[in-house]
């Protein structure tokens, strides 16, 4: 402390406290910290959880045109039943399936993790769009993945047609250099942040491989769901 | 600070933060926050907010307990106290806004070891009735959001050239051809910032002293 | 350290009279400087000769009015922030705006230099700590690049030179005039990167060939390129035992044995040793900012560990970094460590026994 303080506590003299007393004190402090807390925890929980369901919502709507309501669901993955894959799949008001909303991650950004959502139309078999919910790249450079128009037209839309198989993409997402660009799967890069758009490429590469196959073989049961 | 000897006013002991003795740009207290927070203006507003409640709650309520905590074991009182009112910002902040939550990160909960609260838990509101205890806590939280808007403007500005970012009522204030200077946005900027704002206070206050001393003198 | 007339000084011998005055020497850095920045004008044309008469300028600015506000004589005079201002200004791409070379002089002189006391203070390099601030306040504008012996350069400047104080550089437009330049000249291609970011950056590693890199009409900042003349140069100071030789030599020999290293492992996927000692700033960086005089360590032994280290960081950086270049980062942490260097390297006082710990 800069502060210098010259008078002496105004508490009574303590030298001869007991331990009982301050165990007394802490426990006392703590227990009123602990009813207040769980207090305030319930007070906020509700609406902590529908800002951040108001959020997932609203990002899945912007992504599929045309729709107004969203189902979260889960499927086991194709190639290893233990993972589980989050869809959300969207619907317009009279609950006519419209497309679904997949995530998408990578770890390999300029600063981490790089965590987005995607949009995808299983019939018309495109990406609608992207939407970065988690950036941690240098403000200016790299987090120019949420705002470069021209990189954001690479997904808007992009063809991602199935192979033959059904369980990869026909034309694997694969980045170029800026104006390089326009061939089946290709993503142009932005000029001066490789590393980040690399990243939003890698994180969609595979998220594509493993959750387009998903999808279409549980359409049926997406389309159903929304009646 | 001796506040019972020498007895300044009310006024002296709320208004003492503001700029006298500012904990940020004086005491050099929480400079953590400060580098980490403020490259925009709403986070120095929401971090500014933040600390000042708390800085009020546990002031209030350190005060009223100051007679009961057996002075072993004040410190670990003082640190719950603290960290009961952190951890309800932390509650709060994301029913307001989440984007909110996402930018200030770990730096709500970092609020508990925030030197300046516990700084004036041990120096004043353990001391003092709640009265002065309160008038304390707003002035050092107050002066603490003005040093982070200080910082806050600067970087905001010049890191992307406009005021109140990531708001409806975001201002530009160089047009579309702005080049915005990244550094200011990333953590360098924040100790280039913090470094010159001392440079200047500090200058200014040693002209002013010495000053003093030739009026005296003569 | 000063030319002012000297009192009697009495002390113990050895006595031996240095003829060398810091001016002196500073002076003789200039002249060295002075081939590279003609060839710098002469590949990049007006644009480079503006661009590093701007830094040399707003450095001697920047020092004359610091020394005013601190109240002390202007060290204008010794030659120092001449030096400093030519080497950011060489260090930075051709096509900088001035304003950002006026701002990066600013930061440089007054922040690293002045505010730490003036000469013989600054534990960093001026020059490069300016050219930091700029490399990471405006990424994109200092890795954008500009070819070599483009025709029209003497009768036209760059678009981006003169962008207003504050604005963006249009890149489009210097692409544009780019373009048009090389058209003109009969060439249709131009990849807009360093020989550097080109082996880093595609997709099969592209290595640029030795005698382009060594003569340099290559792409680069304005005086890195031509390599011969910065070697030319650095023999010139270190035959007038105007620097000392170990700092470039240590750099470039750990340098080239690391790089020899990785090239041997994987010849197709790292660059030849020459290759890393011919791109980029390292030749550069060895000769004329590393060799700062005050910012590096004052033993012998503690100097070659300098040179060994900011050679080897510069290549750790070149293969695993996220940038192309790392020379200058790698000097500013050689900067950072070298009083470390001087102390971890006393010589032991002669008789002294040391003593065992405990």
């Amino acid at each position: 402390m800069s502060v210098s303080e010259t008078t002496t506590p105004t508490s009574p003299p303590q030298d001869t406290v007991s331990n009982w007393s301050m165990l007394r004190t802490l426990g006392a402090i703590s227990f009123v910290s602990g009813i207040l807390l769980s207090l305030v925890y319930q007070v906020t929980f509700d609406k902590i959880a529908a800002n951040n369901e108001e959020r997932i919502r609203n990002t899945v709507l912007e992504l599929v045109p045309g729709s107004v309501t969203q189902k979260e669901f889960t499927f086991p993955s194709l190639s290893n039943p233990e993972l589980m894959h989050t869809v959300y799949a969207a619907y317009d008001e009279s609950g006519v399936f419209q497309g679904v909303a997949l995530e998408a991650v990578d770890l390999g950004g300029y600063g981490g993790e790089i965590r987005l959502l995607y949009g995808y139309l299983p019939d018309e078999q495109q990406v609608t769009g992207t939407k970065v919910l988690l950036c941690k790249e240098t403000p200016g450079l790299g987090d120019k993945i949420k705002t470069d128009e021209a990189f954001r037209k690479n997904f808007e839309p992009l063809q991602v047609p199935l192979n033959d198989m059904r369980e990869g993409l026909l034309y694997p997402l694969k980045m170029v250099k800026p104006g390089a660009g326009g061939g089946p799967g290709q993503i142009e890069a932005i000029s001066g942040a490789t590393i980040s758009s690399q990243s939003v490429v890698n994180a969609m590469k595979q998220s594509t491989e493993a959750l387009l196959p998903l999808v279409q073989a549980h359409l049926q049961e997406l389309k159903e769901q929304g009646k | 600070m001796s506040v019972e000897k020498k007895g300044p006013s009310s006024w002296d002991v709320l208004f003492a933060g503001f700029w006298r003795e500012n904990p940020v740009f004086v005491m050099l207290l929480g400079a953590c926050p400060t580098l980490a927070v403020t490259n925009n203006v709403i986070n120095c507003f929401a971090m500014g907010i933040s600390v000042l409640f708390v800085l009020v709650m546990s002031g209030i309520l350190i005060s009223l307990l100051r007679n009961f905590i057996p002075k072993q074991v004040r410190i670990a009182s003082f640190i719950v106290v603290i960290a009961t009112f952190v951890t309800i910002v932390d509650y709060v902040i994301p029913t307001i806004s989440l984007d909110l939550y996402d930018s200030l990160g770990a730096f709500i909960q970092l609020i508990v070891v925030n030197c300046i609260i516990l700084g004036r838990a041990e120096a004043c509101a353990s001391r003092n009735g709640v009265g002065r205890a309160i008038l304390d806590a707003i002035g050092m939280g107050v002066g603490f959001t003005i040093a982070l808007l200080c910082l806050g403007v600067v970087r905001e500005v010049l890191g992307n050239g406009t005021l109140l970012m990531n708001t409806p009522y975001e201002i530009s204030l160089f047009g579309a051809n702005f080049e915005p200077w990244s550094i200011m946005i990333l953590p360098p900027g924040g100790f280039f910032v913090l470094g010159m704002e001392l440079l200047v206070i500090n200058w200014f206050r040693k002209r002013k002293e010495a000053r003093a001393l030739a009026t005296a003198k003569a | 350290m000063s030319t002012e007339a000297r009192p009697l000084i009495i002390g113990s011998s050895p006595h031996i009279r240095v003829r060398q005055s810091v001016p002196d020497i500073m002076f003789h850095v200039c002249l060295a400087l002075v081939p590279v920045v003609v060839f710098s004008v002469w590949t990049f044309g007006i644009s480079a000769l503006l661009l590093i008469m701007t830094t040399v300028i707003a450095c001697v600015a920047t020092e004359h009015v610091s020394c005013r506000i601190a109240g002390k004589a202007t060290t204008i005079g010794d030659w120092s922030v001449t030096v400093t201002g030519l080497i950011l200004g060489l260090t930075l791409p051709p096509a900088t705006p001035l304003w950002m070379a006026v701002l990066g002089s600013i930061f440089g002189v007054a922040i690293t230099k002045s505010l730490f006391g003036g000469l013989g203070y600054n534990c960093f390099n001026p020059a490069l700590v300016g050219r930091a601030f700029l490399q990471i306040a405006f990424p994109i504008t200092l890795t954008t690049w500009t070819p070599p012996n483009l025709v029209g350069r003497f009768a036209s400047v760059l678009p981006s030179t003169l962008t207003m104080p504050f604005m963006r550089s249009d890149g489009e437009a210097l692409q544009a005039y780019v373009q048009r330049a090389l058209e003109a000249g009969g060439v249709d291609g131009w990849s807009g990167a360093t020989p550097l970011s080109l082996w880093k950056f595609s997709e099969t590693p592209q290595f640029e060939e030795l005698p382009r890199l060594f003569m340099g009409s290559i792409a680069g900042s304005a005086g890195e390129t031509a390599t011969w003349l910065i070697i030319l140069g650095g023999a010139y100071l270190i035959v007038r035992n105007m620097m000392n030789w170990r700092i470039p030599v240590g750099m470039l020999l750990s340098a080239f044995l690391l790089s020899g290293a990785f090239w041997l492992s994987d010849k197709s996927a790292y660059p030849s040793p020459m290759f890393m000692l011919f791109s980029g700033g390292l030749m550069f960086g060895a000769v004329f900012m590393a060799s700062d005089m005050v910012a590096s360590p004052m033993t012998t032994s503690g100097v070659w560990i300098y040179g060994f280290f900011i050679g080897i960081v510069t290549v750790v950086i070149r293969i695993f970094g996220a940038l192309p270049e790392g020379v200058m980062f790698a000097i500013l942490l050689g900067n950072a460590v070298s009083p470390l260097i001087t102390s971890a390297t006393q010589p032991r006082t002669y008789g002294l026994v040391r003593q065992k710990n405990g």
